[in-house]
């Protein structure tokens, strides 16, 4: 039983390795620019889609002949409970439970693929929100905005 | 049929010491046993009380990791204290964990030695060098250390966040058999 777990264990960790380098890969072309993405809105179409979800924005790029959507799920009606495994689950409050999903589309957004949920996915997204919100420039605008205020 | 030979020929002697012979012995067996069985105990117990939290951690640093890596050039510094971090962590790790998982540890850990000062290399130092070092005229950062700036330096650093999100989830899924066990 044992042997039979580490065999399966073994074997789920070469699959999920692969998800994982891909969605590095695809982190690492954000953060060097080589992969441009844009914030648009959810349209009612795709909010009908998902009606137990609340997705505040939607993430779109292009990737050869394939584009990417990346998004942040947020699950309002399947609560996870504070303390979990816990007594104290009775007593505390409880929280919704979010899940970051990222699906490679054809030019119809015909879904594809949906990647599975790898531990790599948040560092993606932030990656993304980095990059379309331009934090860098933004970052050096309120420097420089003090450095003249001061120098006044 | 030569250990029976040989109770035959204790019992024969005297009875009481050929009792007291057998039952050391087998005191002695029992006894090992015990204390491998003791030391898995520990193991699983230390496995699972601290482990659990020792892992978390290593995916907070991969998280610093991963958003330091949005302005690499100007975030150098910080980029050398996460790797710095994390090493406490794996080094702490690495006593815990079994064989299977001790490997990726150590294969981590010798990557992020490259790019921190660590015990490690003042124990490879040669004497000369580790004198120097002692009285404050040698610094590791000359000696060994590589300089993160550069491209191919920026991939090691996404190795190293690809080895700590795969050690994490060997984590998970190590303390998910343990379970089982």
């Amino acid at each position: 039983m044992a042997q039979e777990n580490k065999e399966l264990s073994s074997s789920a960790t070469a699959e999920s390795s692969k998800w994982l380098s891909a969605v590095i890969a695809l982190t690492k072309l954000t953060q060097t620019g080589n992969l441009r993405w844009r914030r648009t809105t959810p349209s009612e179409a795709f909010r009908t889609l998902k009606p137990e979800g609340e997705i505040e924005s939607v993430y779109m790029a292009e990737f050869k002949e394939l584009l990417l959507r990346l998004y942040e799920e947020i699950d309002i009606k399947a609560y996870e409970p504070f303390f979990k495994d816990s007594v104290l689950k009775v007593l505390g409050g409880r929280r919704p439970s979010s899940r970051i999903v990222l699906e490679m589309l054809s030019h119809n957004m015909e879904n594809l693929i949906t990647f599975p949920q790898v531990n790599a996915l948040p560092g993606l997204l932030s990656a993304v929100k980095y990059q379309v919100s331009d934090v860098k420039n933004v970052l050096e605008d309120i420097v420089k905005e003090a450095d003249l205020i001061e120098a006044e | 049929m030569d250990i029976i030979n040989w109770l035959i020929e204790l019992f024969k002697r005297d009875v009481f010491t050929a009792i007291s012979n057998v039952s050391a012995i087998a005191g002695l067996i029992i006894s090992f046993f015990v204390l491998i069985r003791v030391k898995r105990i520990e193991r699983n117990y230390t496995f699972r009380i601290r482990v659990p939290a020792l892992s978390q951690g290593l995916y907070d640093q991969a998280q610093r990791l991963i958003n330091h890596l949005n302005d690499y050039q100007n975030e150098i510094q910080g980029i050398r204290e996460v790797l710095a971090e994390s090493r406490v962590y794996l080094e702490s790790l690495q006593e815990k964990v079994n064989r299977d998982t001790r490997k990726p540890v150590k294969v981590l850990l010798n990557e992020i030695y490259r790019y921190s000062e660590s015990h490690e290399q003042l124990n490879h130092l040669s004497y000369p060098k580790s004198f120097l070092y002692r009285i404050g005229l040698y610094h590791l950062r000359h000696a060994g250390l590589e300089e993160l700036k550069g491209e191919n330096k920026r991939d090691d650093i996404y190795r190293i966040y690809l080895n700590l999100l795969a050690l994490k989830r060997k984590l998970d899924i190590g303390q998910e058999d343990r379970r089982l066990d």
